[in-house]
């Protein structure tokens, strides 16, 4: 990359979500605590990365740990960056990652998420067309990618910078929108459960025999959480356009790592593909809705769900990458 | 619905052991105010959830130790008022006989071994009474509840780390309210989380929102299972805050107003608590008032109980101090 070639480029955005990876499932399963200054190494290597490659401006969401300002701390005067905090109150809960998201979106040409399903699902809500690169710090993730975040930063930087055009590099996903009286009432990204949990507690879902229902955009045997279930059955990949409906009960047992380490026996009563754009009824209320794996809705009344293709767009950083390096991303 | 996880009994009765707390202490603030208290108070208004949500795991023989922020244990655990308001104002009907005061409240005959005015003091004692529990074979858990200044002590890393090793039944719960007394979390120690140190002693460890007593309850009644079942000690770390300054009378000049009201206006446990009791049917406005009242009672109660209690007398000073006579200890021949 000429450096003095892109002297002025569009600006980043960063979200990192400071209490990821630490709740009950350090208990209940074989999870580890995903300690935040692991997390600052990450922004480290993010922050150094966008600058190798040009990038001059970067916007931050404040959180209460301060994981992007103690990065610049350790990178100090090398770091040639501009970098801003968005003037938001942190409350050190989802609202701060909704703001700083709604207030960024027009601001910024990509946004690199440091968080879990459940980061993203807040993220989703408010980043419109703006491209995401989900980096996974959370635990049982489907949606964001684990990997190497130098590599991701890449990537960000090559769509950035127009090495790889947005619509070449990037793809919508698919969200799971929740209706109640005909009116949007919530999102998913990857899966809601349907439990029988009568509090929300400490969110996590681990008790596989308070199930009944799991609704997923993308399933597969090799990921972990409740997705799996359904992906122990059939496959969805994300490009395919629909999505899986499954209903627990009498019926045949199947296997599933439904958090690290913990594997249930689940019976499956029936199971359908689910079109996208195609309403399913949730056949069990009143009862608790998990949204990628949260306990978050209360649900007492008729509740519909359906799949559309409006989740975010997503860099898809191997194509991005495979792109920029033969138009000479990476040659100085 | 399956059978729910937990009683609405269990339900109603954490909420009236928040209400009764809540009431406490903020009587207990009246009194401190009217100089009918000697020395100091730290009191619990605002963290209500941690201690009803643990205790309400617990048994009677299971034991915790406490803090210098104590009262609120002290009462989950099923303390009599009237012994500790008793011992707030140094009477002889105390629990402790008037000689301990606020944070020195004791009663073993309930397992509370005692709220601690050393930070992290009650740490080690909470991994000795799990040890015993080993060494006896029995089935019952210690809690040792302490602040987040205390997680900087070297009480904490000694008490936690034998436990790890012994693999003890006792879980170490941190109320982290954001304040080693007038220092901010965020000046006191570089990560994000006490629950982040327990990958250092190879335990569990988790961070819990503090304020909502049903997510408490759910981490402890983990945590308090496995250590139950002989799987060792776990960690909680409890996010909380205090709706008061660190000791009754402290200007509290470190935090804003702002900061403050935002805690109680979003933050309040017992109305967070309230609100989904109300939703789901469980309690109601009536019911809530009712219980308001007759805690006011029975703390009103107990006040007139310890303002009507003798003093100790003059010749009883060194009596009760330790359990059995020590020879070369010169103070008792004085």
């Amino acid at each position: 990359m000429n450096e003095k070639k892109h002297k002025v480029c569009t600006t980043v955005g960063i979200i990192a979500n400071p209490e990821s990876g630490k709740d009950i499932r350090r208990l209940v399963s074989h999870a580890s605590v995903f300690d935040n200054m692991e997390k600052v190494n990450i922004v480290e290597r993010i922050l150094t990365t966008l600058q190798a490659f040009g990038i001059r401006k970067v916007l931050v969401m404040p959180d209460t740990f301060g994981i992007v300002l103690r990065a610049i701390n350790v990178i100090g005067k090398n770091l040639k960056i501009d970098i801003d905090f968005l003037p938001i109150e942190t409350l050190g809960n989802w609202k701060d990652t909704y703001e700083a998201t709604r207030q960024m979106k027009d601001k910024v040409s990509a946004i690199i998420v440091i968080g879990g399903d459940g980061t993203n699902r807040i993220v989703a809500k408010a980043c419109g067309d703006v491209p995401i690169m989900p980096l996974s710090t959370g635990t049982n993730n489907v949606f964001p990618y684990m990997m190497e975040a130098t590599i991701a930063a890449e990537a960000v930087a090559a769509i950035v910078m127009g090495f790889t055009s947005k619509e070449e590099g990037t793809y919508k996903r698919k969200r799971l929108e929740i209706f109640q009286e005909d009116k949007l009432k919530d999102i998913a990204l990857i899966d809601i459960a349907v439990t029988m949990h009568s509090y929300i507690g400490a969110k996590a879902i681990w008790r596989s025999e308070l199930l009944k229902e799991i609704v997923v955009t993308q399933c597969s045997p090799y990921n972990i959480g409740l997705s799996s279930i359904a992906g122990n059955i059939k496959e969805i990949r994300m490009d395919e356009n629909h999505g899986f409906y499954l209903e627990i009960g009498d019926g045949e047992m199947i296997k599933a790592a439904i958090a690290p380490g913990v594997l249930k026996e689940i019976s499956i009563k029936n199971f359908r593909i689910l079109n996208l754009d195609e309403k399913v009824k949730l056949r069990n209320i009143p009862s608790l809705l998990a949204l990628d794996g949260e306990r978050e809705l209360d649900i007492n009344s008729d509740v519909y769900v359906k799949i559309t293709r409006d989740g975010p767009k997503v860099i898809n950083y191997q194509k991005t990458l495979r792109i920029a390096a033969q138009r000479g991303f990476f040659k100085n | 619905m399956n059978k729910p996880v937990i009683s609405e009994e269990k339900l109603l009765w954490m909420y009236e052991t928040m209400v009764k707390i809540r009431v406490h202490e903020e009587r207990a603030a009246e009194l401190f105010a009217e100089n009918k208290v000697p020395g100091f108070v730290h009191l619990y208004v605002g963290e209500e959830a941690v201690a009803t949500g643990v205790v309400a795991n617990l048994k009677k023989e299971d034991f915790i130790s406490s803090t210098h922020r104590g009262h609120g244990h002290y009462i989950a655990k099923g303390g009599d008022i009237k012994a500790s308001m008793a011992e707030l104002f140094g009477k002889t009907t105390g629990c402790c006989k008037g000689k301990g005061g606020s944070m020195h409240i004791v009663d073993l005959s309930i397992g509370e071994l005692g709220a601690n005015g050393i930070v992290g003091g009650g740490i080690p004692h909470a991994v000795g009474a799990a040890m015993g529990i080993k060494l006896n074979g029995l089935d019952d858990v210690a809690v040792a509840f302490f602040g987040d200044g205390a997680s900087n002590q070297q009480n904490f890393h000694e008490g936690i780390n034998l436990a790890a090793i012994w693999k003890l039944p006792v879980v170490f719960v941190c109320e982290n309210n954001g304040y080693q007394i007038s220092l901010p979390y965020s000046k006191q120690q570089i990560i994000n989380s006490v629950a982040e140190r327990g990958k250092s002693y190879g335990i569990p460890a988790v961070s819990v929102d503090g304020q909502d007593v049903m997510a408490v309850y759910e981490v402890a009644k983990e945590a308090i299972e496995r250590a139950r079942n002989g799987e060792g000690p776990s960690l909680i770390e409890a996010k909380t805050y205090r709706f008061r300054g660190h000791f009754e009378g402290d200007p509290a000049i470190y935090r804003t107003k702002k900061e403050l009201e935002w805690w109680k206006e979003n933050k309040d446990p017992i109305i967070i608590f309230k609100k989904l009791l109300l939703e789901k049917n469980i309690l109601s406005e009536d019911d809530s008032a009712l219980i308001q009242k007759k805690k006011e009672e029975e703390i009103e109660e107990a006040v007139k109980f310890a303002e009507s209690s003798p003093w100790p007398k003059k010749e009883d000073i060194l009596k009760d101090v330790f359990s059995t006579s020590t020879k070369g200890v010169l103070v008792w021949e004085w």
